[in-house]
């Protein structure tokens, strides 16, 4: 092996060893840890799916609305979507819309948030498709969706669509 | 009036004979604005010899008969506005053959989509009929007999193109077979029979009444999907509709406004559209008897979407409602007809100007409408839907309304009369064809046709008993 293989080589691991143990990772890690050991108690209970504005919401906000009640209607899903911070928009088509994610609850908003964790654009088809438990990559891949910001809020949100629904608990 | 009354009772019995007030009042009204007015008595028939024997009686007293079955027909046609006897037609609910070979069907007035539905999925699984966006209670006879839509409609026409022939009464109580069942006894088409079925047909009860229709059924097809596209431009989803429609692959097409979509997810009375939200959804039926037509016909559709986005119009990808059922349940309601479109009805009030014209006009017909609608405070909502292989279209407007409040009620008659007077302009004309229209458009009419028809009616029914005040001349 030459030199230039095993410094790319020793870069590369170097890179992979800093992601993996970033602060935020660990803090990420630690919260997985902690989530799934002790679940918040308002994870037992139902988490509100609210709109800002009722009287101004387009059919994306009512479309994501009935996805994510479904969503946390499950433990499981309360859980993944109490992991999530902030705010994603979504953009389907022309139409718009962005859900917050808080301690209390999810509030949709039909406004052009002033900042975003993370946006997933696609056309509408693509989006229900993604909440049916299609693959993201694959669908990246095949530029079905795009998505910019954080990554790591992304995978939660990947995460939370893609829980199965069950029974309502 | 108690001599009729009393003979009445004596013939049906005093359990099918009602003339307390608060029963009476259930059958003064129906969903519209059109003024209530509850009828003198309330009969419930079940057979053809006991509306052969009533209307014998009724005619001889010179009294108002005005047949009934679910009431949903959204024009007022079941109100007894010069009272009356009400005859309630749904306990004559048989469905007296079903010819698997022929493809017909022979049903009494009573018979309602949703028995239909399940008659023919537990018995004859390779037939169906088609279904429309009334109530599953409604009865297939009240809608053939009134040129209803359904969801073959753009393949085969109104429904009263399905008719093969009637078994009526008339009001002196003389039986009428029509169609070839006047003369075989295999009733499997009008044809080549003098048509004397369309004595029955958008009457609306004035010459007789039905107690018995053959009508034609269609085959089940194993693969079928229904689709909805979003589409952001009125006008461009009505060219996509052109296209498809000349293609010739779906079974049904349907255009609907956007508030619909919002008032499937809760929202009564949806009044702010964001502007970069589709105006109008289309859905799309496609049926096939092979899985390898079923592919080809959805290509095509594919195709034809494709060409359009790639022309610049806005227009979302298909999207099967079966999976925006599982997303948002919602969608439940367009997934599969007869439906019970609740949401129109939770303020209690439901009208609408649903006329049949050239298909040429929509665009402008849904433009200027809407606005009429927005202007007054109302959700435009709006059915478009093409017929007949594109013949002629379905421009509905739908107002809904809480009925018990009276400027409002005033308001969506004031509304009902300026979008008719538009529709009217442009070349539409309502069906199941609420009197005011008639009586507000009456010089529109050619001299010639109004005369005939008077003199058809006045030789059908002399003593003018049959529901008297519809179809006014």
């Amino acid at each position: 092996m030459n030199i230039r293989k095993r410094t790319y080589l020793s870069r590369r691991k170097k890179a992979i060893r800093q992601i993996l143990f970033s602060k935020r990772v660990l803090t990420i890690y630690i919260e997985v840890l902690i989530f799934n050991l002790f679940p918040k108690k308002h994870m037992d209970k139902s988490m509100d799916v609210v709109f800002q504005e009722p009287e101004r919401v387009n059919l994306l906000g009512y479309f994501l609305c009935d996805l994510l009640k479904t969503k946390v209607s499950t433990v499981e899903g309360r859980k993944k979507a109490g992991k999530i911070k902030g705010t994603v928009r979504f953009v389907a088509g022309e139409m718009a819309c962005t859900a917050t994610f808080r301690a209390a609850g999810i509030e949709i908003s039909c406004e052009q948030p002033l900042a975003f964790k993370v946006q997933i654009r696609g056309e509408l088809s693509g989006l229900v498709d993604l909440a049916l438990g299609a693959s993201y990559v694959l669908y990246l891949l095949l530029k079905r969706i795009r998505v910019k910001g954080d990554v790591f809020v992304l995978l939660r949100v990947v995460s939370l669509f893609k829980t199965k629904p069950g029974k309502q608990q | 009036m108690t001599k009729f009354i009393d003979y009445a009772a004596d013939l049906l019995g005093e359990d099918r004979v009602f003339v307390d007030p608060e029963i009476l009042e259930r059958y003064s009204e129906d969903w519209t604005e059109i003024p209530a007015r509850a009828p003198d008595v309330v009969m419930k028939v079940r057979s053809t010899e006991e509306v052969q024997a009533i209307l014998q009686a009724a005619n001889r007293e010179s009294m108002p008969i005005v047949p009934r079955v679910a009431n949903t027909n959204i024009g007022g046609l079941a109100i007894p506005e010069m009272g009356g006897a009400v005859l309630d037609l749904t306990e004559m609910n048989r469905i007296v053959e079903t010819n698997e070979a022929d493809m017909y069907a022979i049903i009494e007035p009573g018979v309602t989509w949703g028995e239909m539905k399940t008659h023919l999925a537990n018995n004859h699984p390779r037939l169906r009929f088609a279904y429309s966006l009334s109530p599953p209670k409604s009865s297939i006879l009240a809608n053939c007999l009134m040129d209803g839509l359904t969801n073959l409609s753009l393949l085969h026409g109104t429904t009263a193109h399905w008719i093969n022939g009637v078994e009526a009464v008339l009001p002196n109580g003389e039986i009428v077979r029509t169609g070839i069942g006047a003369v075989a006894s295999n009733w499997c088409t009008k044809a080549p029979m003098p048509d004397l079925t369309g004595l029955f047909v958008n009457f609306q009860g004035t010459t007789g009444i039905v107690t018995k229709l053959s009508v034609q059924l269609w085959p089940n097809h194993p693969f079928r999907k229904r689709f909805f596209v979003l589409a952001y431009n009125t006008d461009e989803m009505y060219d996509l509709i052109n296209h498809l429609v000349r293609a010739e692959v779906c079974d049904d097409i349907g255009g609907l406004s956007w508030p619909v979509g919002k008032m499937l997810f809760g929202n009564l009375n949806p009044l702010f559209r964001d502007p970069n939200e589709p105006e109008q959804f289309l859905y799309l039926d496609i049926s096939a008897e092979y899985e390898d037509l079923f592919d080809c016909k959805l290509k095509v559709v594919e195709r034809i979407i494709n060409e359009q986005r790639r022309r610049g119009v806005r227009l979302e990808p298909p999207l099967e409602v079966r999976k925006l059922v599982k997303v948002s349940p919602g969608f439940e309601k367009f997934a599969d007809f007869p439906v019970e479109l609740d949401f129109l009805l939770k303020l209690g009030g439901l009208s609408w100007i649903g006329t049949f014209g050239p298909i040429s006009k929509w665009k402008e017909g849904v433009r200027r409408g809407m606005r009429m609608m927005e202007d007054r405070g109302f959700p435009p909502i709006v059915v478009t839907r093409p017929m007949q292989g594109g013949h002629f279209g379905v421009l509905r407007f739908m107002a809904i309304f809480d009925k018990a409040d009276t400027k409002r009620v005033q308001q969506v008659k004031e509304l009902n009369e300026t979008l008719c007077d538009l529709v009217i302009s442009l070349g539409f004309f309502p069906y199941k064809t609420p009197a005011w229209v008639i009586r507000r458009h009456r010089d529109k009419f050619d001299p010639g046709f109004l005369e005939l028809l008077g003199k058809v009616r006045s030789v059908m029914d002399p003593n003018g008993i049959m529901n008297p005040g519809k179809w006014p001349l």
